[in-house]
């Protein structure tokens, strides 16, 4: 049987992926980026943080850049470009949905 | 206060303060473990290292301080984490400690701000899968060794005739361990799937109640279980008579050696119940899986005494077909074995459509002759070594099945 690859993200995978958009990170910094981004709503345990950067190489989603003592570099790829984009591009379409339920309620009693 | 740092723990150390417990707490409650070194670094007592062989937990002796200990899933099956991982984890305060079984790594935090290791039950579910993958592995191959030793009446069904009572304990025992077994591995799957569901772990558990049913269980064990198998074993043993064939005149299943060719130059050594190889005896017994069951071991010598021939008469009659086919496999299947010989030998087999019977069939094996005839659930096995060919006494074989046979009094 083919191994499971990655299914639906999580918000902290998410986040993860979002911290590494825009530039190289160590995985430390990506925390804090995501601590601040989210106004301390999503504040990631090491074990959680380690799981999803061991689990996005497996995935091809980051690569290790460098390593520097304790700090390892970490850059996305372009396939964790790509599911990021996706998962943005199916966050939004369900928002959408979301708004034009609030616009436009169901009848009552049309079921 | 912080715990000892690993450089601190090179220095040389008196036992004194050193203390070696047994590793008594299962992989599978993990909070009561991280509860119990909670409890010890409290008292100043601060783990160390776990060794397997043999099981022990070390600590070391320090100033008490109020520590938290979690127990992270192993990612892969080594035994040491990887490096990213520790160094990780030092980065926000959790200090790799040792390793538990290939199941668990300890950590543990140094100081009181430390953040939690898991902030995603969802994440934190994946690597409790790979983890719970290895234990159900080592669960079933501690089953299998369990069940070749305590589940033999369910798979040697002769044992389960003869040794009904002992049987009967011994499946049952085997069953309590299957769940003593399996229970903690379905326990670390339903924290799997809890953490699935996106709920994060409690780490509030008590090692005391653990530990109290493990004693328990060790005494009960120890004081009753052995002595108890002993006793079984002799009350199964005593409700089987064996008696000298000259002793019985009742009608026994078995077609006499001397039937089946002559053996006027042969003599037949009386039973010696002392000589644990000695022939020319029936046992029987009476249990509720096999009413009626007879083993009718006869031996005759030559004049020199130095050729022997030997008939082993089985004849059981049980509740349904399937235990008498069940049986006889069992009873043929030790008849092939020849000990102190390995290997393949050829086979003469032939199979027969008797009148009476429902299966019918002989075989040759080395010098052995096995012949199994079956009608309904009433059995023969014979195993026969001599110049007679019983194939030349099919009739009179089957013609056992005419009579009625009580177990001896």
């Amino acid at each position: 049987m083919a191994k499971k690859s990655l299914e639906l993200l999580t918000e902290t995978m998410f986040y993860v992926l979002m911290a590494f958009l825009k530039e190289e990170r160590c995985g430390v910094d990506a925390a804090e980026y995501i601590r601040q981004k989210t106004h301390d709503r999503i504040q990631l345990g090491p074990g959680t943080l380690y799981t999803i950067l061991a689990k996005f190489q497996e995935e091809g989603l980051l690569r290790e850049t460098s390593v520097h003592g304790r700090k390892r570099t970490y850059r996305i790829t372009e396939r964790g470009r790509q599911v990021y984009l996706e998962e943005v591009e199916r966050l939004r379409r369900c928002l959408l949905d979301a708004q034009e339920e609030n616009d436009h309620p169901q009848e009552e009693g049309s079921l | 206060m912080t715990i000892p740092k690993r450089r601190d723990l090179y220095e040389k150390k008196s036992f004194a303060e050193r203390l070696f417990l047994p590793f008594f707490l299962p992989p599978a409650f993990p909070e009561a473990i991280e509860h119990f070194l909670e409890t010890m670094a409290k008292k100043g007592w601060f783990l160390e290292h776990v060794s397997y062989f043999p099981p022990l937990w070390r600590f070391e002796k320090n100033v008490a301080a109020s520590v938290r200990y979690r127990l992270e899933a192993a990612p892969d099956t080594s035994r040491m984490p990887p490096r990213q991982m520790t160094e990780l984890y030092a980065e926000y305060g959790w200090r790799y400690v040792a390793p538990l079984s290939h199941f668990f790594y300890v950590f543990a935090a140094e100081t009181a701000d430390a953040p939690e290791i898991h902030s995603d039950p969802l994440v934190q579910s994946r690597a409790y899968g790979r983890m719970l993958r290895s234990y159900g592995l080592v669960s079933l191959a501690i089953l299998v060794l369990l069940g070749v030793f305590l589940a033999m009446p369910l798979y040697r069904p002769t044992f389960f005739i003869t040794y009904p009572r002992l049987s009967l304990f011994l499946t049952g025992y085997f069953l309590l361990a299957a769940i003593l077994v399996l229970y903690p591995f379905f326990r670390l799957l339903r924290r799997k799937r809890m953490l699935a569901k996106g709920y994060s772990l409690s780490h509030k558990g008590s090692y005391r109640s653990i530990l109290l049913a493990e004693i328990l269980l060790i005494v009960l064990t120890l004081a009753f279980l052995t002595p108890f198998l002993g006793k079984l074993r002799a009350m199964d043993e005593k409700d089987t008579l064996r008696l000298s064939l000259a002793e019985v005149s009742a009608p026994l299943p078995y077609l006499p050696m001397e039937t089946l060719y002559s053996t006027e130059e042969w003599t037949f050594p009386s039973y010696n119940p002392s000589d644990e190889y000695s022939g020319n005896y029936v046992t029987s017994q009476s249990a509720f899986l096999a009413p009626v069951y007879f083993s009718i071991h006869e031996e005759a010598r030559d004049a020199e005494y130095t050729i022997a021939s030997y008939q082993t008469t089985f004849y059981g009659e049980f509740p349904s077909a399937l235990l008498a086919k069940a049986v006889s496999l069992d009873l043929i299947s030790n008849q092939k074995e020849f000990p102190g010989l390995s290997g393949k030998f050829q086979t003469m087999k032939e199979t027969y459509a008797l009148e009476g019977c429902d299966e019918a069939r002989w075989q040759r094996i080395l010098g052995r002759q096995i012949l199994y005839l079956r009608q309904e659930s009433r059995m023969l096995v014979i195993s026969y070594e001599g110049p007679a060919d019983l194939r030349e006494h099919l009739d009179g074989y089957t013609a056992l099945f005419d009579e009625t046979y009580l177990p001896l009094a």
